[in-house]
């Protein structure tokens, strides 16, 4: 009688690869063959396909004791919430205000500045050489210029404790070479962002090899060419209506997504937006009723505490509020038609604490870091390309 | 294989097939190109004699040839075609891998991915002992070893 034993290990592959990373990680258990395919750098499971469907990634962070630190993942192919334990917070003790996450990093940007990889075997700590300018809540970005080494880029968020801040160094804007392990200066941030330069008022987004800075209620947008090292002239990005957005990039689209006003009342909608003109049209609207179940109160500034993050084919947009436990949903973009589709995201795991900052962003997650990830440093953290 | 009774466009022309067990198949060209293999020999031009395969035995090739057949069908609808399709997969383990293999061996993409959707499906919400049951895979790890790699996970693993 043929049994599964029959299958060459290719097969075995090959339907291995069809599973999400959790139910992968229960396999890799289950034998020593699974967990040498599993685990493998060339295994093919569907998450490390490009981009296409990111993690979502919360990270609460409790002000009175560090023991109430929450984080917690989704993964959007299996449709379900993991706690992550402790060591998810690799950093001593993470101030809130210099702790962020961006494609499979954590980092901590004052009053040092390292990172860790998220779900990382080894949740090493990898500490930079210091920051021209000491920075709490900038904006950042990470992408592979011709290395399998990690490049940093920070904007804005400029903070000198008892000192004021002269507008140009908040404008500022560095680049982490990590052979050198050094930061290098770059032409700052246009003088229309000086007010309001932190990740508060900023969104960014990293495409086509520029890192786009945009205004969040200012909808001012300028776009840095990583290789030239030039800032674009600065214009305005602004759907009718729209009172504020968030710029987020797609497999193959910049988007734009906020709450927008119109006499029926307010929606939450998606543009694509054209990177080389910042023309604007209309992709997708938020089922009203969809919206409305992420917020409690009637209250005229309830939305103030939507955040929208996203990457590859999926948007996810939350309510940064403890009061309904920080329901969210996410948008799937089809790439060949377009079409968006909008679903809520299960429940966080209870307990959830009240936390007095949540971090959240979208990354794609590597499971041959998770399983394996060499006990080396970056060298060994799979590059989890733009 | 009788032929078909669906009214098929077809060009007249017929494959013989030969199974590993020497049992012989007569299928209509239109239905044995969903085999990549098959494609290949009919565009090249095919011999007069049957084309063994030695890969495959006549009950699976049956399965394979009735799937093919119904795939090949221009007025069925999709809808159809997954209900079918969900009750043709929905068998033993042991008719299940040699389906597998069977397509795997005669380059029918679809099916192939019908059947492994399938065994991943049985993997799915299964703890690892439930996993070595169905499948009858033996626990190689030492408890060591076994109680190393849950470490390293362990937030995936539980409910």
């Amino acid at each position: 009688m043929t049994e599964f034993s029959s299958l060459s290990s290719d097969l075995t592959e090959h339907i291995l690869s069809l599973l999400p990373i959790p139910t992968l990680i229960i396999a890799s258990t289950v034998c020593k063959i699974w967990h040498s395919i599993i685990s493998s750098p060339t295994f093919p499971s569907a998450s490390s396909r490009p981009h296409s469907r990111p993690w979502f990634f919360l990270y609460g962070l409790h002000n009175t004791s560090s023991k109430n630190h929450q984080s917690f993942a989704y993964d959007p192919l299996s449709d379900i919430w993991f706690r992550l334990p402790c060591s998810s917070f690799p950093f001593p003790s993470p101030t809130s205000s210099s702790f962020l996450g961006s494609h499979g990093f954590l980092f901590i940007t004052a009053p040092l500045f390292a990172f860790s990889p998220i779900l990382h075997r080894f949740s090493n700590i990898f500490t930079t050489s210091p920051l021209n300018y000491s920075r709490v809540n900038p904006l950042l970005g990470v992408f592979y210029a011709n290395s399998d080494k990690p490049r940093f880029i920070v904007v804005g968020g400029v903070r000198f404790i008892g000192n004021l801040v002269d507008i140009e160094e908040r404008l500022a804007v560095e680049i982490y070479d990590p052979h050198m392990d050094s930061w290098e200066i770059c032409p700052p941030l246009p003088a229309d962002f000086r007010s309001g330069n932190s990740s508060s008022s900023l969104s960014s987004a990293l495409f086509g090899g520029k890192f786009y800075v945009f205004g969040i209620y200012s909808c001012f947008v300028s776009s840095f060419d990583l290789e030239k090292r030039v800032w674009s002239e600065v214009q305005t990005l602004r759907p009718p209506g729209v009172i504020f957005s968030f710029m987020i990039s797609c497999r193959d689209r910049l988007v734009l997504a906020g709450i927008c006003n119109s006499p029926q009342g307010s929606s939450f909608n998606l543009w694509r937006i054209d990177e080389n003109t910042m023309e604007f049209s209309e992709i997708a609207i938020m089922p009203q009723d969809l919206l409305y179940s992420l917020f409690d109160s009637d209250e005229d500034d309830k939305f103030a505490s939507l955040k929208c993050v996203g990457l590859g084919d999926l948007i996810y947009v939350f309510n940064e509020e403890y009061h309904k436990r920080y329901p969210a949903c996410v948008c799937e973009v089809s790439s060949e038609s377009g079409k968006c589709n909008w679903r809520r995201v299960p429940r966080l795991p209870t307990p959830v604490n009240k936390f007095h900052k949540v971090i959240s962003f979208c990354s794609t997650v590597s499971l041959y870091n998770m399983l394996r990830g060499g006990e080396e440093g970056v060298d060994e953290v799979q590059a989890m390309s733009e | 294989m009788s032929s078909s009774s669906s009214p098929m466009q077809s060009t007249g022309r017929k494959l013989k097939l030969k199974s590993k067990d020497d049992e012989t198949f007569e299928v209509e060209e239109a239905v044995a190109v969903k085999s990549q293999i098959f494609k290949y020999m009919v565009e090249d031009g095919v011999s007069n004699g049957p084309i063994p395969l030695p890969n495959v035995n006549g009950k699976t090739l049956a399965r394979v040839l009735q799937w093919c057949q119904k795939h090949a069908d221009p007025t069925i609808t999709e809808d159809e075609l997954n209900k079918y399709d969900a009750g043709f997969i929905d068998v033993d383990q042991a008719v299940l891998y040699d389906l597998l293999m069977a397509a795997n061996y005669l380059n029918i993409e679809e099916l192939l991915k019908l059947a492994c959707m399938r065994v991943a499906d049985m993997i799915k919400g299964k703890s690892p002992d439930e996993i070595r049951r169905t499948f009858n895979i033996k626990n190689d790890f030492t408890p060591e070893e076994e109680e190393e790699v849950r470490k390293e996970n362990a937030w995936a693993l539980g409910p």
